[in-house]
């Protein structure tokens, strides 16, 4: 560009009223959305079981959301879920006499959880701002958490940084099984410990987003959070050990890089999003995901269709995940001892299969079709977590998960 | 020397974005392109994931917790 | 605003419905804002305190400011004063104005003479801001920020300044036609306008003809004369009406540097030259 032009292109565009602001603008329009999800775990392989709850694990779940523009620069949303979860879930794994790694399943009770998130936001011409609040209930389990965060447009709202703050604190009531504290003790050594226990959490998010040409953005991202409080699963037990089977410490660090692209094909009428995360923890957990997606619209050129805004979306999206054992990982030997803990509180363990060595691949499917302000969702996913995914060829490690994911609902703007 | 490089590379990057005008970025407003399109299952990915696997947030500071993990 | 003034909207009723309304809105109040015929518009007040220190609303600071820039950038051309030269030229009873009334005139003329701090401004006495210059474009690029606003696709024509959010929703570019600068009923060039904006200046507007010279209304501010061998008309593509129609003012004032001038510059553009020979770097020329 030749210096003149360039100087007359400058003075021109800071008259005040001559950058449209398109980037960091209130919601124009209200949204509320239902969404019903439910999720089937697969059966745990019955030759690996010792002989526990063996029911599949599912979760049915009810999400609401409404959002609405409130004045001439501020929102205010809403966010709930309602879930009842039933079926049994991995209590311990173990390695038995003959060396074979066998999960004991535990639980077949109904329980539920309800959440609810409110957030207001206030919105500048290049600057936004948030404040959120909520609770989260369940039968043994209470969290609170509040949080502010804000977003600055700044070189010809070309880069966008942001960044937020949150605080947590989350109440364990264990179910007791018994009324006697000594029986409690002796038969549910872990939740008889975790009783009445919290966690506080504190979490601090710093991003920077970057505008590259007409169809491409792409933003990187760094967070810190630290937990504090009984980090130990209490439903984790073995009766007769005593104490806990899971001891872990009693704070843990997690530091994440993010970065994300979306780029959006004219030629396709499509989106493609690529989003990468490392995580590092004070655990000794290093873990990478990559998530891929491609947002493919349709829109139909059939009169009544475009009369009624009629449009189509298909969304595949794959998903890896990978990442390494905490440091006090450990499958106990039942063929060495029985139980294998009895009195040392001093060493951290635990044969949680989310801390072990494994890698899982995940694929998803969508369709949104929307029909003038409405639109209808239907997402499908199926998640598979091996040890061998994660190039851990050495370790089986029964009680990871596999699963189904349906979910359906409908958005609506007005 | 490393973090020198990483910088220039990065600098290089930005001042390689000539400026996109504002009436130029109708694309970039599309749901389709914004971080997360879909709140409802955002949330829901999260809430599963954090669930299953020993990682959580990333992308805004976290969020609260539940008995899942 | 001097001419035929259209909006092309693709969004839902009641939003397009508002914008309009908003759009409507934002152009009057400029229109009355800036007016040169209404005594009590702020231009008018401006004027009507030449001789006095006074400071300018920041929307007006920017505008001066680019003007500046503008009267900079084209070595004096562009200047915002020459209004007071409609007293001595008239373009109605078709003759060339008397030599002692202009130079008389030309002292009350020139962007130098004024003291400029933006946002103070000291307009010399019998001095006179004529915003016309930059106001119709200002107004279009005004309009294309309220339709960016509300999230309409559209294309906007002030009087021939032309601006659009974007391609239309079929991803296709607009069609924008431009006019014959002396069949000024004919279409003389397609351009498939995708983004930015196009303006264009012409001899067309306001002119006269005296022994074989036609003499429009774009005046040099130093010789109180339209540019000599000025082109019949100049259209520019830039990313704003109010760059694109300074980049065809200056062409026109420029006479038969015009061309050579917009293609240092690097400017899409599209230029008759006095004998309506075509030059340029866009459009689907039709003759």
């Amino acid at each position: 560009m030749s210096n003149t032009l360039k100087k007359l292109a400058t003075s021109a565009l800071a008259v005040p009223g001559m950058m449209p602001f398109v980037q960091a603008q209130q919601p124009a329009e209200s949204e509320a959305a239902y969404r019903f999800t439910f999720y089937s775990e697969d059966d745990s392989p019955a030759s690996r079981t010792d002989g526990g709850a063996q029911e599949r694990y599912q979760i049915q779940v009810h999400q609401f959301y409404l959002l609405m523009p409130y004045g001439s620069n501020m929102s205010l949303d809403v966010e709930g879920s309602f879930e009842s979860m039933s079926g049994a879930s991995p209590a311990y794994t173990y390695l038995d006499e003959e060396g074979v790694t066998r999960v004991y399943m535990s639980g077949a009770s109904i329980e539920q959880r309800f959440d609810l998130y409110a957030q207001g936001r206030y919105y500048w011409s290049q600057a936004e701002a948030g404040i959120k609040g909520g609770f989260s209930i369940e039968r043994d389990y209470r969290a609170v958490s509040t949080g502010i965060d804000g977003s600055l447009q700044i070189n010809d709202q070309m880069t966008t940084l942001s960044g937020g703050i949150s605080v947590g604190y989350d109440v364990i009531n264990p179910t007791q099984d018994f009324s006697d504290t000594e029986l409690q003790q002796a038969n549910t050594p872990g939740r008889f410990a975790a009783k009445d226990q919290s966690i506080w959490q504190v979490s601090v998010y710093q991003g920077v987003g970057q505008i590259v040409d007409m169809n491409t953005v792409v933003q990187a991202g760094i967070s810190v959070t630290h937990r504090s409080g009984y980090l130990s699963d209490p439903y984790r037990e073995y009766s007769g050990a005593v104490v806990p089977y899971d001891i872990r410490p009693d704070n843990r660090t997690v530091f994440t890089l993010n970065t994300g692209l979306r780029r959006f094909m004219p030629n396709f009428n499509a989106a493609l999003h690529a989003d990468v995360r490392f995580l590092v923890d004070t655990w000794d957990i290093f873990s990478s995901t990559v998530e891929l997606g491609w947002y493919q619209n349709f829109a139909p050129d059939i009169g009544w269709m475009v009369n009624n805004g009629v449009a189509f979306q298909v969304v595949p999206k794959v998903r890896y995940y990978q990442q390494t054992e905490a440091y006090f990982y450990e499958i106990p030997d039942h063929g060495e001892a029985d139980p294998f803990y009895t009195a040392d509180t001093t060493r951290y363990y635990s044969s949680d299969p989310r801390l072990s060595n494994y890698g899982a691949l995940s694929g998803k499917l969508s369709l949104k079709t929307t029909f003038r302000s409405f639109a209808w969702n239907l997402t499908g996913e199926r998640y598979v977590a091996n040890p061998a995914y994660g190039f851990n060829a050495s370790e089986e490690t029964p009680g990871l998960p596999s699963f189904w994911r349906i979910s359906t609902g409908l958005d609506y703007r007005f | 020397m490393k973090s020198v490089v990483a910088v220039l590379v990065l600098v290089a990057f930005l001042t390689g974005c000539s400026t996109v005008s504002p009436w130029q970025r109708g694309t970039l407003a599309r749901d389709d392109m914004s971080w997360s399109p879909d709140r409802l299952e955002s949330t829901l990915n999260d809430h599963v994931y954090f669930s299953k696997e020993a990682s959580f947030g990333g992308t805004a500071a976290a969020g609260g917790g539940c008995g899942c993990n | 605003m001097g001419g035929p003034c259209d909006l092309h909207l693709y969004g839902e009723t009641a939003v397009v419905e508002e914008t309009v309304n908003l759009a409507k809105a934002e152009v009057c109040r400029l229109e009355t804002k800036y007016s040169r015929y209404r005594v009590d518009s702020y231009l008018s007040q401006l004027n009507l305190q030449a001789g006095q220190p006074q400071k300018v609303d920041s929307e007006t600071s920017g505008l001066l400011d680019f003007a500046d820039q503008c009267y900079r950038q084209s070595q004096g051309l562009f200047d915002l004063t020459t209004g007071v030269l409609r007293s001595v030229w008239s373009f109605r009873d078709r003759r060339l104005p008397d030599t002692d009334a202009l130079q008389e005139c030309l002292r009350r003329v020139g962007w130098h003479r004024l003291q400029w701090h933006s946002p103070y401004l000291v307009l010399p006495t019998g001095m006179e801001l004529d915003l016309g210059g930059v106001v119709k474009e200002f107004a279009a690029d005004r309009v294309l920020a309220i339709l960016c606003q509300q999230g309409v696709t559209g294309l906007v024509n002030l009087a021939g300044d032309i601006r659009v959010t974007g391609p239309q929703p079929d991803g296709k570019a607009w069609p924008v036609g431009i006019r014959h600068p002396r069949q000024t009923d004919q279409v003389a060039a397609w351009l498939p306008l995708a983004a930015g904006a196009l303006a264009t200046s012409g001899d067309y507007e306001r002119f006269f003809e005296l022994d074989g010279r036609r003499y429009c209304h774009i005046l040099n501010p130093k010789t109180g004369y339209p540019g000599e061998q000025a082109p019949a008309s100049v259209s520019v593509l830039a990313d704003n009406c109010l760059l694109a129609g300074a980049l065809a003012t200056i062409a026109m004032l420029l006479g038969k540097d015009a061309e050579s001038w917009l293609a240092s510059l690097g400017v899409p553009f599209l230029l008759f030259d006095e004998s309506l020979t075509v030059y340029g770097t866009f459009g689907e020329r039709l003759m």
